[in-house]
């Protein structure tokens, strides 16, 4: 079934890139399509100017693509293990360094590292998917839903952490249903609507677009 | 009396240990692809017959040591084996339904029993045992060197995939593969090595407990894979299917319940029913395992998910 039609999306170095869109609007079968989950029926991916269509997610995990999926789907392991099964050798850093790394951004991971990733509260879930794909040393972090029913202060956390990724040079694509927060984080937002690209651009100027006031951000100027 | 319960739980720990062995390959390939795997009881036959060629061709028939490097050989050739029947007759169908794999491995079980019959011929062969002879008594019973030699192999092997399992890198990658093997991509581990490493693990272990039976009955014949095999599977289930840990206590378990039951049997029902029956327990054990707690003993609850993979991993 053809999901997604015509969309172009680019992202820069340190960029983070939202893309906004009500349920059903293709933006996690985006994301699939990017990683090799799915393949394209046209067009192609690349990354860092090479052509990787039809590449295997692993592949792309490989070349520098990190990606949290919909659900954060942490692995029934130790906390420690899932950062294991993230680790991908001969990308630079040793596998103790890139823990250590992980533990200083999400300290209570260190904490819990012998324990059961299920037994794990959702926002500490969220941190570990996150460790995990940041145990691939990754340039581009695909982050899927990050804020789903997490409690407000556990989503600024997060959210602050995918800011500190970003200005150290980890490329973003966000996709969120969390509009406020990721105009916030977003140097660009593309809009999908039916599969499709209803309207993109830098952040600040899609915030005043009133297409997407009315849309997505009624409550900043609802009649009182 | 209590000589005779000992001699039949040291009996019954000798043939649980060869189940368990074999369950292993079943659990193992179930726990990944949600498989069951028809053709490991053939392989199981296999090795037992490249034992025996191996012996020949080495000399070294009869001898514990050359045992063990046969053993070994073996191990590595019917883990191959594994390997090229997983590429050959499963991967190309995953992501179809769950039948036509389960068809294919039925498929493979026919090729496999026949190839070693046109190769090794139909009559059953006598069996060089690779054990040592020789017997200890211990409280009245009495216990041979091969049971103990058994024993300690199975024992050996399965601390062995326990250890691999949970403590090595390529174990914690496995243990995600068999979670989900979507997520595992993502993270950058290739499902498929971690596939071909269980169709190498688990065919080599029941290559060798297809050895030591073999040597253990001093005969091996070419249809011997499939009630063995259909009792590991037992094993496996009684267990719970995918569990390691179940497919040893479903192994053991079994033994236990054949040995104690076949013993009893003739006594209690004044001797109407036989030790031919033998057979019966754990087929019995089966259907009631199923019927009663299908997960097991120490399985995980068993839903209906199909794993038929949509995407590309």
């Amino acid at each position: 079934m053809k999901v997604l039609h015509g969309i172009s999306l680019e992202v820069l170095p340190g960029e983070v890139v939202c893309i906004i869109g009500p349920n059903g609007a293709g933006k996690t079968t985006l994301l699939r399509t990017i990683s090799g989950l799915n393949r394209p029926s046209a067009g192609a991916v690349r990354f860092r100017g090479v052509d990787v269509t039809g590449s295997k997610p692993y592949q792309m995990a490989r070349l520098g693509l990190g990606h949290c999926p919909e659900g954060r789907r942490v692995f029934q392991l130790s906390v420690e293990e899932n950062l294991v099964t993230g680790f991908i050798p001969g990308r630079g850093k040793s596998f103790a360094a890139l823990r250590d790394e992980v533990y200083d951004l999400f300290p209570i991971l260190g904490e819990r590292r012998g324990q059961s990733a299920g037994r794990l509260s959702g926002g500490q879930q969220q941190m570990l998917a996150i460790g995990r794909a940041l145990m691939g040393s990754p340039e581009l972090l695909l982050l899927d839903e990050p804020s789903l029913g997490l409690a407000p202060i556990i989503i600024h956390q997060i959210f602050e952490i995918v800011l500190k990724l970003a200005e150290s040079g980890v490329s973003i694509i966000l996709v969120e249903q969390n509009i406020d927060l990721s105009f916030q984080v977003a140097d660009y937002v593309y809009a999908l609507e039916h599969g499709a690209l209803q309207c993109s651009g830098p952040a600040a100027k899609m915030a005043a677009d009133p297409r997407i006031k009315d849309i997505y951000l009624p409550d900043l100027d609802a009649p009182s | 009396m209590g000589s005779l319960i000992l001699q039949q739980t040291i009996n019954a720990l000798t043939v649980g240990s060869i189940y368990a062995l074999i369950a292993l390959g079943y659990t193992m390939v179930y726990g990944v692809l949600r498989l069951i795997n028809f053709a490991h009881s053939e392989l199981f036959t296999a090795g037992a017959f490249i034992g025996l060629g191996l012996a020949g061709a080495l000399g070294v028939a009869g001898h514990p040591l050359g045992g063990v490097a046969v053993g070994l050989v073996t191990f590595v050739a019917v883990g191959l084996i594994g390997v090229s029947v997983e590429i050959v007759a499963y991967r190309p169908l995953r992501g179809t339904s769950r039948l036509a794999p389960m068809l294919s491995a039925l498929g493979m079980a026919v090729v496999i029993q026949n190839a070693v019959m046109l190769i090794a011929g139909r009559r059953p062969l006598i069996y060089p045992s690779f054990l040592p002879n020789g017997v200890v008594e211990l409280f009245g019973a009495i216990v041979t060197y091969k049971q103990i030699t058994i024993f300690t192999v199975a024992v050996v092997l399965m601390v062995g995939l326990e250890l691999f399992v949970n403590r090595t890198t390529l174990g914690v990658r496995i243990r995600a593969v068999a979670e989900n093997a979507e997520t595992a991509s993502l993270v950058g581990i290739n499902p498929n090595m971690a596939i071909s490493l269980i169709f190498f693990i688990g065919p080599g272990l029941g290559a060798v407990a297809g050895i030591l039976y073999s040597s253990f009955y001093g005969v091996a014949s070419f249809t011997m894979g499939f009630v063995i095999g259909m009792k590991a599977f037992t094993a496996a289930i009684l267990g719970g299917i995918g569990s390691i840990p179940g497919a040893v206590l479903g192994g053991f378990l079994l033994g236990i319940i054949e040995t104690f039951g076949t013993a009893w049997m003739p006594v209690l029902t004044g001797g109407l029913v036989g030790t031919e029956y033998r057979d019966i327990f754990a087929f019995s054990v089966l259907v009631l395992i199923l019927l009663f707690r299908p997960a097991g003993l120490l399985g995980e609850h068993v839903s209906e998910e199909t794993m038929v993979y949509k995407s590309d991993f």
